[in-house]
């Protein structure tokens, strides 16, 4: 279970509120975030996954605090808009860096990458550097490293935007098997309503935007 | 920049450690001075024994050194000095064996007979050993002759020595300095030499101070260069070493282990590098310090890895760790706020 209690947040102490007195508890399954450009879905996950720090509020995930680098280590998964994979490092070293720092023994390791590489269809890509791939295939190769420690929350940003339907499937279909255990907890900020039939529950974020000030913060922050 | 510092502060400690061996080998009790006879010192009727009264402070040797050499039959030059009755209590250890005229060696084996020419003067000398308190004096073969022998030669000037060796209890050697260099100006008479421990003492504690305070400049040099260096890569990487610390960071690594893997990473190369040209330098300190005519002694390990050496690697390692700083402003900041 993950719990967020009165979270706010904004960028600036002169900025109005971002995340405004936010409640939520998200249960194991796969959780959709909608809303507006800039009314602060990314700044929410940001926040989940403790690369914000809120000003305000608690949030709980499983008895742990998000910022908690045990947590975020072993427990965590994020995949960030901008994929940031490692530009001078193969498929599989980015992969193999992310499972490393989580502690997954060697075996594990080339077990969890053969099978992530193989589920998103990038079995072929591993030796290839980011930069020779397409932006799907290199939108595929973030989740992969996400999911390679199997977290048990696994933030996504905008996972689909860009991608055409059949790779939209192909990431569909993985978050399904991921979360087939019935233990996980998977929360997307996204526009793309191809996302839709696998949600559990989804999030409508433009009714928690705060009535004044915000329109002028939309213009100046992204998220 | 280590290369020079390493090389300024060795030649500093090899002055040092020069004055020092020349101060225990001298004896900080003893003082030489040496007085120069001129022809006209002579015509004019001048005392050669007015410093004699030292003796009253100690042990006294005092001899003539005649501006001239001795051809010996063994190839070899040899000084000349003179000696009178005057001299005799400080010649006592080389007149027991029973010859009037001998050549002090340090190279010619004891008790072998030479034959020396000094102008028109032939003489036989048997060669003896320098005692130890004498080797300040006899750096190279010594003929020592009665006085009588060398009536033509004395004429043409020559250097009066006086060594004292004080007694413990005698007035300090600066004291007795004084007293003579006030005679000498006083009559105005010859030129004076002085030579003690005490002068060198005072030249070696220049040196000291000297040293300190390049140590400190150049610590504070080679502290800032590094500093600067490493801060100017610090900052032009910085966007990049942000990025890859909040990618690390995202993936659970705390901001002490990389702080701390910077800090090493940085203080590894820094060390290494060092600690390589240190040891570079003084494997070829000969080859170096002989390219640059200066004499080096035999110690080289201890000259290297002193307290110098040790002053040098603090001030490279306190600039690693200033230039670390804008690392750390990187860690500080919110992952968040770095990756999109």
């Amino acid at each position: 279970m993950l719990s967020c209690s009165n979270i706010y947040y904004r960028y600036a102490r002169r900025n109005p509120w971002i995340l405004e007195d936010f409640s939520h508890e998200f249960s194991p399954g796969i959780h959709l975030i909608k809303g507006f450009s800039g009314c602060g879905k990314s700044t929410l996950l940001r926040v989940i996954g403790g690369y914000l720090k809120q000003q305000k509020g608690k949030i709980n995930i499983q008895g742990y605090r998000s910022n908690n680098t045990k947590f975020k280590r072993k427990d965590l998964g994020f995949v960030f808009q901008q994929l940031n994979l490692l530009p001078l490092a193969s498929i599989k070293r980015n992969l193999n860096l992310a499972a490393a720092l989580a502690g997954i023994p060697n075996k594990q390791r080339s077990a969890n990458i053969n099978k992530y590489l193989t589920l998103l269809g990038l079995a072929e890509f591993k030796k290839r550097l980011p930069k020779s791939m397409s932006g799907g295939q290199q939108q595929r190769a973030s989740i992969a490293r996400a999911l390679i420690k199997e977290p048990k929350i696994l933030l996504l940003d905008e996972p689909t935007s860009g991608l055409d339907d059949l790779n939209t499937e192909v990431i569909i279909n993985v978050l399904k098997e991921f979360i087939s255990d019935g233990n996980r907890t998977v929360i997307i900020c996204t526009h793309d309503s191809r996302l839709d039939k696998v949600a559990h529950d989804i999030l409508d974020f433009n009714r928690f935007l705060p009535m004044e000030g915000h329109l002028e913060a939309l213009a100046g922050t992204a998220g | 920049m280590v290369c020079l510092s390493i090389l300024l502060l060795v030649g500093f400690r090899m002055q040092i450690e020069r004055l020092r061996t020349e101060i225990s080998s001298f004896g900080l009790d003893n003082l030489l001075v040496i007085e120069t006879i001129t022809p006209q010192d002579i015509s004019a009727g001048m005392s050669s024994d007015r410093f004699r009264s030292l003796r009253k402070h100690g042990q006294l040797f005092t001899a003539r050194k005649m501006l001239a050499y001795a051809k010996g039959s063994n190839g070899k030059n040899a000084a000349v000095i003179g000696y009178s009755d005057a001299d005799i209590r400080g010649l006592l250890p080389y007149l027991k064996f029973g010859h009037s005229t001998f050549v002090l060696s340090n190279k010619i084996p004891q008790g072998i007979a030479i034959d020396y020419n000094i102008g028109n003067t032939s003489v036989t000398a048997v060669s003896l050993k320098p005692e130890e308190k004498l080797l300040q004096l006899i750096q190279t073969d010594t003929l020592f002759i009665p006085l009588e022998r060398l009536a033509d030669i004395e004429k043409r000037g020559y250097s009066m020595i006086y060594y004292l060796q004080k007694n413990p209890k005698s007035p300090n050697i600066e004291n007795i300095i004084s007293a003579i260099q006030r005679v000498s100006r006083a009559d105005g008479n010859g030129k004076i030499d002085i030579k003690s421990a005490a002068a060198i003492k005072k030249k070696l504690d220049r040196l000291e101070a000297q040293q300190s305070s390049m140590k400190l400049w150049l610590a504070i040099i080679l502290g800032s260069a590094l500093s600067l260096i490493y801060g100017v890569l610090s900052i032009l990487e910085f966007r990049q070493s942000m990025y890859i610390a909040a990618l690390l960071k995202s993936f659970g690594v705390s901001s002490i282990l990389l702080g701390l893997r910077s800090i090493l990473e940085n203080l590894l190369i820094v060390n290494a590098v060092t600690i390589g040209i240190i040891y570079t330098l003084s494997k070829y300190h000969g080859t170096i310090f002989a390219a640059l005519k200066v004499k080096t002694g035999a110690d080289i390990h201890s000259l290297y890895w002193g307290p110098e050496t040790i002053w040098t690697i603090a001030a490279a390692n306190i600039g690693v760790l200033i230039s670390s700083i804008p690392v750390f402003l990187a860690l500080r900041k919110q992952v968040g706020n770095i990756l999109d």
